[in-house]
This record gives structure tokens, C-alpha cells and sequence, in this order.
């Protein structure tokens, strides 16, 4: 988007976020092994903007998006939303106390007070709230988080909603259209009256292009494009200013998909919605985002503008994931870059850099040293030691 | 390589119908497809779920199950018409003669038995050769297409491997017995991108080295494009544009082929709004009268709700059926104008 909404505040950012899943075996049970599905990833959007995630199977991109929504709780790091820390109300109860402590108490406690102002903007606003509103109390501090946190929890629910991939199994084929899309009405206490509740179904349906009258009917008897509309109607019923789009068209034909894409664009506009659009196909990130975020085995290897990553990307993953992707034009000659083996299983990714056992370019320190994720050219961050090397 | 090629096809398919038989009544699947396949080139067949591509490389092998049936055409394979061979006949031909591999390598390859004693299957059964024999062949093979370590890797099971060496294992157990075609019935679609780029290679590496003709099933123009010599595209059952790749891509002649090209979101080309073919897919049971693809066309007239077009050759090579060839001539003019500006 625009560079005067990049100066912003951003609505959404993600701290060294981590989850890993356990792997369990025996009889006991027992704790073998960890999935690190997501191992470390830091990312701001901005309001208005789509950001775009892009990688290949088990790199960690839907884990994202399932745990800023709070479907699965974050092994680790913050999410901050408009500035304010949501990560403990996407953690169970008994997890807060130990997460505020860490992230804030503890570090707090052997702070000088003339070191406050280098905390970067999301701790600085805690320190005051810590120091200022609690007067240096953890109790008061802790219980701030801990009160109406239910409250809070659904009301910021009602502000991220995900739609998912495949339409056959996110609908329940026992529901009638309009109560799927009405339940989050009901949740949220939104309509005083029935014949409100009604109004608003027919109304979200008709934004997406289907007949209110379609509010009577079961999910059997759609289509895959039309199911899309009706995830998304459910998704935008509560007005949300975030939306998490999980391969939201990649079980749809090519034709019914860009009908998808374009719906998805006007609704954004309409709505001044936020995406975080994720995908494995790089050409429908392309026209849909904004910046885009390029992961391989739960961390961010670039993220950058569209235009500039693109026009010039930096790392040899992304590069190679660029020129993998068939042209539609025979005529179109390109040297491809062919990438040797597979990804990695993410219970025991490689040392050092991620990509070095398959990266065309990978020295020795590649093996030995993980690269931090660095600003290489302006809104362009590339976790590589010889970034651009390749393009 | 021209469509009306002087050669003589390797196999031709002749106004094949392949009908289901439902409960909610007949299925046209299949409705009326010509094409021929010559040696050693790629014909793609591209179209959405639902257009009777994959029913139609079922057809070829006769796999359909019991609701499918085939209810006229012929398809002629090396002089003979596989539609009236004996089920025994049949059985030496397919996987022998011509071998299909399938989109998604783990279902199509038995859990239960090693990837070396499925590949040895064929072998024993085609070629008459002893276990041993068959043993070394097989990891010959799995060495052909790719696979590191084939004397370990053979003994392994099918959930042993990852998506991609499931597919090269396919591969290899198709090309086992040197078949005259292969039929790939989407062979990268449940791959991932960098993986898909690695078996595309493989097969036309393999190709040049075997010399056999592919008939390459896929919704994805982008491999179309990198693979194929022809291109069939079909629509509701139809064949509804045959043209060499560079032709079709330079001057479509049907407006679905157009639609379906300017659908795609490309890496090369910015779009401001990507165009929509309006619609849906019709109902298999209710294919409408006339054009199957009238309601959604931004051309169609009324000759085309009640008059089917025919498949016929509007240049040399290209065949189209659509009655407003002019009209959409027209329209992608003045697309092109705008691109260019």
C-alpha cells in the first residue's frame, strides 16, 4: 500500500513467535519429539494492506495464521494488535502469569529508568503502563490482563476471522446457510431481534454476490466458488478489521477463482479490510498483496514490497521458487533454477541457515550460522548472508 | 508438428462417448472427443475439474467403474481397437503398452507391499522376467528417475517416501516396460512448486530418452504450456479448441481458451483486475442446449443457445467450434492494442 500507512503504527505485529507441536509415543505417552512449525518469526501489517505469506507445505505459514487467531496458543513470543499485547488472551489462563512475567516483569525489574526510552514501541507502552498506572506492581499488573478476560478474548475475536481452504469441510452440511453465517451473530449478541439477525445475513449475503434467499438452503447444494462466498460471508458478518485468508482459493477452478480474487479485492475496499493472505502460489500473491513474506521451515526467509521482491528478490529461495513456476507462454524462455531434494522435515530442520542443504550458493558459514532476517534495501528484510547474490 | 500431420498417429480416438449412469441420471462425461497422438510428442489436455479430461484417459485404458460405460466411438492403438479387445487382450496392453500415472502418488501405490515388489509386479507380468531379473531392473529404475540410494529405497514402503519421490516412483514403475505412452493424469498437481519443477524435468528428460509419447492431463496452463507439442482443451465434455501450444497461446480461436487464459494471475504480466469467466461450470446432468458454454460467454448469440457448433479446422492446424470466431478475433485485437500501449 502506500507509503503514508507504512509510517503508521502497524495494526498487527508478530514478535518472535513460535509453536511447536509436540510429537507423542508409547504407552505413557510421553513427549519424543517437536514439530517447529513455526520457529521464530517477527512481521508487522499495516492497516488497509494485504500481506501476503507465501511457502511450500510445512513451512509454518497456516500455523501462523491458526495462532494469531487464537486456534492454537503460541509456544512462544507476542502479538500485538493495535499496539496492545493479545497474547494473553490467545494463551489458556494458567499460561499468562508465566508469559507476562516473561516478557515483561523480569525484564522491567532491571531496568534504569533512563533505558526506557530504547525499548523498542510495543515494550515502552507497557513499561509506563508497569511503572506509571501499577507503580512497579506485578500483582496489579498481572490482574490488569487477568480481568473480563473472556470479554476481551471474544471482542477480539470478533475483529480476526479466518476464512479456510477447502469450502466442502469448513461448512457444517447440517446447518442451514443463514444459521452458519448468523451463529457469530448470536455469539456476539449483535441483532436485538430476529427479523435483524435475518436482515443482516441477507445483507452479508448479498455483498458477496449470492441471494439472501440462499439463507434457507444447505451447503450441499452449492458449488465450490459459491461456498467460498458463503466462508466469506460468515467471516465479514461481524465486521472485522482483520481477516486471515487461508489458501482461500486454491481448491477453486481457474475461472471461479478469479471471480474469488476480485470479490475478495472489492470487499476490502468496501469494508477497509486488512489481509493476510496465504498461499503456496506465488502468482495469485502477486496480485493480490500488497508486501509479501516468503517462508521456508517456520521462519521468514524475505518479506519485502510486492513491487521489489518481485522486481529483484533477494534471497535464493525465493528466487528459485520464482523461476519454478510454469509460465503460461511457450514462447516465454527462462533459465530455471532446479532446486536438488526436498524440504526438510521441520522436527529436525538443518543447522545454520535453513535453506543451506538445498540453496545453490550455500558456503561454509551458511551451515555453521543461522542468518538473522536483516534490512538489506529500503522494506526489504532478507535472511541471508549473501542476499541478492542469486538475482 | 502440425495437426494434420502426414504421419501416422500412434493412437487415434474416434468420437469417444463415455456415459454415468447415476441415480440422478445419465452423466455425459465424455460426449463426442477426437484427437490422435503421434510418436514421441506431448499432447496436453487442459480444462476445470468436471470437463471429462481425466474420464477420457480412463476411457483409453477402459478403467471406468461399473456406473461408467462407453457408449460409441472407437480408439484405435497401433491398428487396433482397444474398445473391442477381450479383458485379457486388454490386461497386455495396459501398463505394458500404455501407462497412466496418477495425481496422487499415495493412493495410487499400495500401502501394504514395497515400492520394489509393485514395480516388480509389472515387470514379472509383462516381461516374463525371473525375480532376480526383475529385482535389478526395478532399481535400475528407481535410479533413472532420481531417487537416491534405489538398492535401500526399494525395499522401502510407500509411506516411507515424501510426495515427490512417491511421484518419481510412480514414474519409474510406468516406464518399467518401456511403454509407446504414458498417460499423466496430473502428475505435479498435489506437489509442491520447486518439487513440481523437478518432476516436469524428469519427464522430458525421460521422454527424449524413451521416445515415448505423453498425454499430459492438467487445469494448469502454465505446464501446458512448458510441456506440450498440441494442446486439446476441453469444456462440459466437449473438445472445444485443438491447436499446437505456440498456436493456441499466440491466437486463441474459442472464448473459454481466451477466458481461461486471462483468469490467471501471471508472474510476467501486472494486472489491475484480473478478468472472470462469469458463472459456473454447468451441472454435468443439465448440459445446456446448443454451446455447452453460451451461459457464460460474453459473445453468444442466440444461434449459439440452440445450435451446437462443430469442431472444425478455422486455420490450418487449429480447430475451434465456436460459431463467433470473428467476434472474439475482435476482442483480443483490442486487448493486445491495450497491452502493448
Amino acid at each position: 500500500m502506500s507509503q503514508t500507512i507504512q509510517k503508521n503504527t502497524p495494526m498487527l505485529s508478530v514478535r518472535n513467535l513460535v509453536k511447536h507441536f509436540p510429537i507423542r509415543a508409547g504407552i505413557f505417552k510421553r513427549i519424543v519429539a517437536w514439530v517447529k512449525a513455526v520457529d521464530g518469526v517477527d512481521f508487522d501489517i499495516y492497516e488497509g494492506e494485504t500481506l501476503g505469506l507465501v511457502g511450500e507445505s510445512g513451512c509454518g505459514k497456516t500455523t501462523i495464521g491458526m495462532t494469531l487467531l487464537g486456534l492454537y496458543p503460541p509456544t512462544d513470543g507476542s502479538v500485538y494488535f493495535n499496539g496492545e499485547d493479545i497474547t494473553p488472551y490467545l494463551l489458556p489462563g494458567w499460561k499468562v502469569r508465566s508469559y507476562l512475567k516473561r516478557t515483561y516483569i523480569e525484564k522491567f525489574k532491571q531496568l534504569n529508568h533512563d533505558e526506557m526510552e530504547e525499548l523498542p514501541d510495543e515494550l515502552k507502552h507497557y513499561a509506563e503502563v508497569y511503572f506509571n498506572d501499577h507503580k512497579g506492581d506485578a500483582g496489579r499488573f498481572i490482574r490488569s490482563f487477568m480481568e473480563n478476560r473472556k470479554e476481551k478474548q471474544k471482542a477480539l475475536r470478533r475483529k480476526m476471522q479466518i476464512v479456510f481452504q477447502d469450502p466442502y469441510s469448513s461448512l457444517n452440511p447440517r446447518m442451514r446457510i443463514g444459521n452458519i453465517i448468523g451463529e457469530a451473530v448470536d455469539v456476539h449478541r449483535l441483532a436485538s431481534s430476529k427479523e435483524e439477525r435475518q436482515k443482516m445475513v441477507a445483507d452479508i449475503l448479498q455483498k458477496v454476490g449470492l441471494y439472501p434467499e440462499y439463507a434457507m438452503r444447505y451447503p450441499h447444494e452449492f458449488s465450490g466458488g459459491q461456498r467460498q462466498r458463503i466462508g466469506i460471508a460468515r467471516a465479514l458478518i461481524l465486521n472485522p478489521k482483520l481477516v486471515v485468508a487461508d489458501e482461500a482459493v486454491s481448491a477453486l477452478d481457474v475461472s471461479i477463482r478469479s471471480q474469488i480474487l476480485n470479490l475478495m479485492e472489492d470487499l476490502q475496499k468496501e469494508f477497509q479490510l486488512t489481509y493476510l493472505f496465504i498461499s503456496h502460489d506465488l502468482s495469485v500473491i502477486k496480485h493480490i498483496s500488497d508486501r509479501v513474506a516468503v517462508m521456508y521451515l517456520g521462519k521468514i526467509v524475505e518479506i519485502a514490497p510486492k513491487k521489489k521482491l518481485f522486481e529483484r528478490p533477494l534471497h535464493p529461495y525465493t528466487v528459485s521458487l520464482m523461476s519454478a513456476i510454469p509460465i503460461p507462454d511457450p514462447e516465454h524462455k527462462k533459465k530455471r533454477v532446479i532446486l536438488k531434494g526436498d524440504v526438510p522435515s521441520p522436527i529436525n530442520p538443518p543447522s545454520g541457515c535453513r535453506f543451506h542443504p538445498r540453496c545453490p550458493i550455500a558456503r561454509e558459514i551458511c551451515s555453521r550460522e543461522e542468518p538473522p532476517l536483516q534490512e538489506v534495501e529500503e522494506g526489504q528484510k532478507v535472511a541471508c548472508f549473501f542476499a541478492g547474490e542469486m538475482s | 508438428m502440425s495437426v494434420l500431420s502426414e504421419k501416422t498417429p500412434i493412437l487415434q480416438v474416434k468420437d469417444l462417448r463415455t456415459y454415468f449412469y447415476t441415480e440422478d441420471g445419465v452423466v455425459k462425461a465424455v460426449d463426442g472427443v477426437s484427437f490422435e497422438v503421434y510418436e514421441g510428442e506431448t499432447l496436453g489436455i487442459v480444462g476445470e475439474s468436471g470437463c471429462g479430461k481425466s474420464v477420457t484417459s480412463l476411457s483409453i485404458l477402459r478403467l471406468l467403474d461399473e456406473k461408467g460405460r462407453i457408449e460409441s466411438g472407437e480408439i484405435i492403438y497401433k491398428g487396433k481397437n482397444l474398445l473391442e479387445l477381450s479383458e485379457s487382450e486388454m490386461r497386455k496392453i495396459r501398463g505394458n503398452e500404455i501407462a497412466m500415472i496418477f495425481q496422487e502418488p499415495m493412493t495410487a501405490l499400495n500401502p501394504v507391499y514395497t515400492i520394489g515388489d509393485q514395480i516388480m509386479e509389472a515387470i514379472i507380468l509383462h516381461q516374463g522376467l525371473s525375480k532376480d531379473e526383475a529385482r535389478k531392473l526395478a532399481i535400475d529404475m528407481l535410479r533413472k528417475v532420481g531417487i537416491p540410494e534405489p538398492e535401500k529405497r526399494v525395499d522401502e514402503y510407500p509411506h516411507e517416501l515424501s510426495g515427490g519421490m512417491r511421484q518419481r516412483a510412480m514414474i519409474a514403475m510406468a516406464l518399467s516396460c518401456n511403454p509407446s505412452i504414458l498417460i499423466a493424469d496430473e502428475p505435479t498437481t498435489a506437489l509442491d512448486v520447486t518439487i513440481q519443477a523437478q518432476i516436469l524435468e524428469l519427464m522430458q528428460q525421460l521422454q527424449k530418452e524413451y521416445g515415448m509419447s505423453i498425454i499430459m492431463i492438467t487445469h494448469d496452463l502454465g505446464v501446458i504450456a512448458e510441456m506440450s507439442d498440441r494442446v486439446l482443451v476441453m469444456y462440459a465434455g466437449k473438445v472445444v479448441e485443438h491447436a499446437s501450444v505456440r498456436e493456441l497461446f499466440k491466437n486463441p480461436k474459442h472464448p473459454y481458451t481466451w477466458g481461461l487464459m486471462n483468469s490467471i494471475p501471471r508472474l510476467d504480466i501486472e494486472y489491475e483486475r484480473l478478468y472472470a469467466i462469469p458463472g459456473t461450470v454447468p451441472d454435468a446432468l443439465h448440459f445446456p442446449e446448443g454451446c455447452r458454454f453460451h451461459t457464460r460467454c460474453e459473445f453468444a448469440t442466440d444461434k449459439c443457445r440452440s445450435e451446437e457448433p462443430p469442431l472444425v479446422e478455422v486455420s490450418p492446424g487449429h480447430l475451434s467450434a465456436c460459431w463467433h470466431i470473428d467476434r472474439l478475433e475482435s476482442a483480443v485485437a483490442v486487448q493486445r492494442k491495450g497491452e502493448s500501449a
